[in-house]
């Protein structure tokens, strides 16, 4: 074969491994950026916290309670003091960290049903309204449904499926990252035996890490860009602003990887400039 | 040069292979997304009541009203008024049955149909404010929905108690212009909730829509 032949069969064989390798580097960046990004406890709990999740839920409870107290023929200041930010933020914070850590938990709701039934009783005692013993029986059953309603509404919906996704994704995480970075030592290792000089192995080195961070952040920053995932067909509200919230920030785990690929790249540059820079002054020697 | 148009080729190549691979679910994978996705961010300010309803003017005598000519109403717009003076029924009518509306006035289910359709309406409020009256409705009495395109009337048939979950007090399907009022029951202060009182009324005048 001639060496004209030999460099460029060389040439397109370092292609197309260089090709794979950018493959292997975006497939563990992707799974990289699911395991740290979309099932990443830190960061529900985060947009939780930023979105101001648990006023909301007070706030979309006391509505629901009040409009369930009209037919009863109560008035919303029998729920004065009924739901406390405290108690809801704990409660909630509770539910949530047993729920993501696969337990289960029943918030304490019994605080509300006395106050609710306290409240209640004080406004019949106010208006010198006498009950039966029934209507006695319904306000309890008043301030359990009330209770049921407000337990329901500090679930997080979705999350028994949520963690029953993570744990599958993890274990495809836990044998797809170390064998996708084994691949790409393999492929790096071939580009290093392939080529005479290190300066041209790092080369496509770099062309692969250029790519993978190229395709890891294109999807992401495209989402970021349109917000098309803001069209979500969620409710209530304080449940789709969690979930943007939360989508929004596991996009950027991506965009933070392809930055970090984009990094190696400029380092493994660096590295190629002075190697090929001292085998100029080895050659001018 | 070759650091730029090279990570463009592998990406380009990249995507490819991604987009080829996933060919076959391409389809399921946009059918599931639809459902989840809208078109527009979602409006969560259902707190806003709109109205398209004005008092009809001389269109009380007209048999037919072209299709043309009727508002159709969106979830959370007062549409219509609904009287029975003999009961001290006076309440304005709203498209939707959200939390928001029944505090202001009678929802009606959107899966019913608005007057002069010929088919059934069903409307709901609460027993202790605008569905009140409900409990003084007799068989016979007249009651009335007032919309911008005409007025009804409808003959009260028959007044029931049944189950809150009991789904066979209604039926949607009948090809029959059918008023079904519903509300809580009973109308005491502190009720058990746990049933509902109908009253059923049948079209005796008003205009229907022509789609011609």
């Amino acid at each position: 074969m001639s060496r004209q032949k030999k460099g460029i069969s060389s040439f397109w064989i370092s292609t197309i491994i260089a090709l794979l390798l950018s493959i292997f580097l975006t497939m563990a960046s992707y799974l990289g950026g699911i395991y740290f990004g979309v099932f990443n406890n830190a960061l529900i709990l985060d947009s939780v916290n930023k979105t101001s999740y648990y006023n909301a839920i007070m706030d979309y409870t006391l509505d629901k309670s009040q409009s369930l107290a009209i037919p009863m023929g109560l008035q919303p200041e029998v729920f004065d003091n009924v739901f406390t930010l405290d108690e809801t933020y704990a409660e909630g914070n509770t539910l949530l960290q047993a729920n993501l850590n696969g337990n289960e938990y029943i918030p304490d709701t019994s605080k509300v049903v006395d106050r609710l039934v306290s409240n209640i009783n004080l406004y019949l005692k106010q208006n010198s309204l006498t009950v039966t013993n029934e209507q006695q029986t319904n306000i309890t059953t008043f301030a359990n449904i009330v209770a049921n309603e407000y337990f329901q509404s500090l679930s997080l919906p979705y999350i028994k499926y949520y963690t029953n996704l993570r744990n599958m994704v993890s274990k495809l995480v836990y044998v797809g990252i170390p064998v996708l970075l084994l691949l790409s030592a393999f492929a790096i290792f071939l580009l290093m035996k392939m080529q005479r000089w290190v300066h041209m192995s790092l080369r496509y080195i770099v062309y692969s890490t250029l790519a993978a961070s190229l395709m890891t952040a294109i999807l992401p920053v495209y989402l970021l860009i349109t917000g098309s995932y803001k069209h979500l067909n969620i409710t209530p509200e304080y449940f789709y602003n969690f979930m943007v919230h939360y989508i929004t920030e596991s996009l950027f785990t991506f965009i933070y990887i392809s930055l970090l690929l984009f990094v190696i790249s400029i380092m493994i540059m660096t590295i190629l400039f002075f190697k090929k820079r001292e085998l100029i002054k080895k050659k001018a020697r | 040069m070759a650091y730029i148009y090279m990570p463009l080729f592998f990406t380009i190549i990249g995507y490819g292979i991604v987009y080829v691979a996933a060919l076959p679910i391409l389809d399921v994978i946009s059918s599931y997304g639809n459902l989840i996705i809208s078109s527009n961010t979602p409006n969560f300010d259902n707190n806003q009541l709109t109205s398209i309803f004005e008092a009809p003017v001389n269109k009380e005598d007209r048999a037919t009203i072209p299709a043309s000519e009727v508002t159709m109403p969106t979830e959370g717009t007062l549409y219509a008024q609904i009287t029975c003076i003999s009961a001290g029924l006076d309440a304005p009518v709203y498209f939707g049955d959200t939390n928001t509306i029944l505090k202001n006035g009678v929802g009606q289910y959107t899966g019913s149909s608005i007057p002069g359709f010929g088919l059934p309406i069903l409307l709901a409020a609460h027993n202790t404010t605008y569905f009140l009256p409900l409990q003084n409705v007799q068989v016979g009495d007249i009651v009335t929905i007032t919309t911008s395109y005409g007025i009804y009337k409808y003959k009260i048939t028959a007044t029931k108690i049944a189950d809150k979950n009991a789904t066979s007090s209604y039926n949607l399907v009948q090809k029959k212009e059918q008023l079904i009022m519903y509300t809580c029951y009973p109308f005491n202060m502190l009720g058990t909730l746990a049933n509902r009182y109908f009253v059923y009324g049948d079209k005796i005048s008003g205009p229907v829509i022509d789609f011609k």
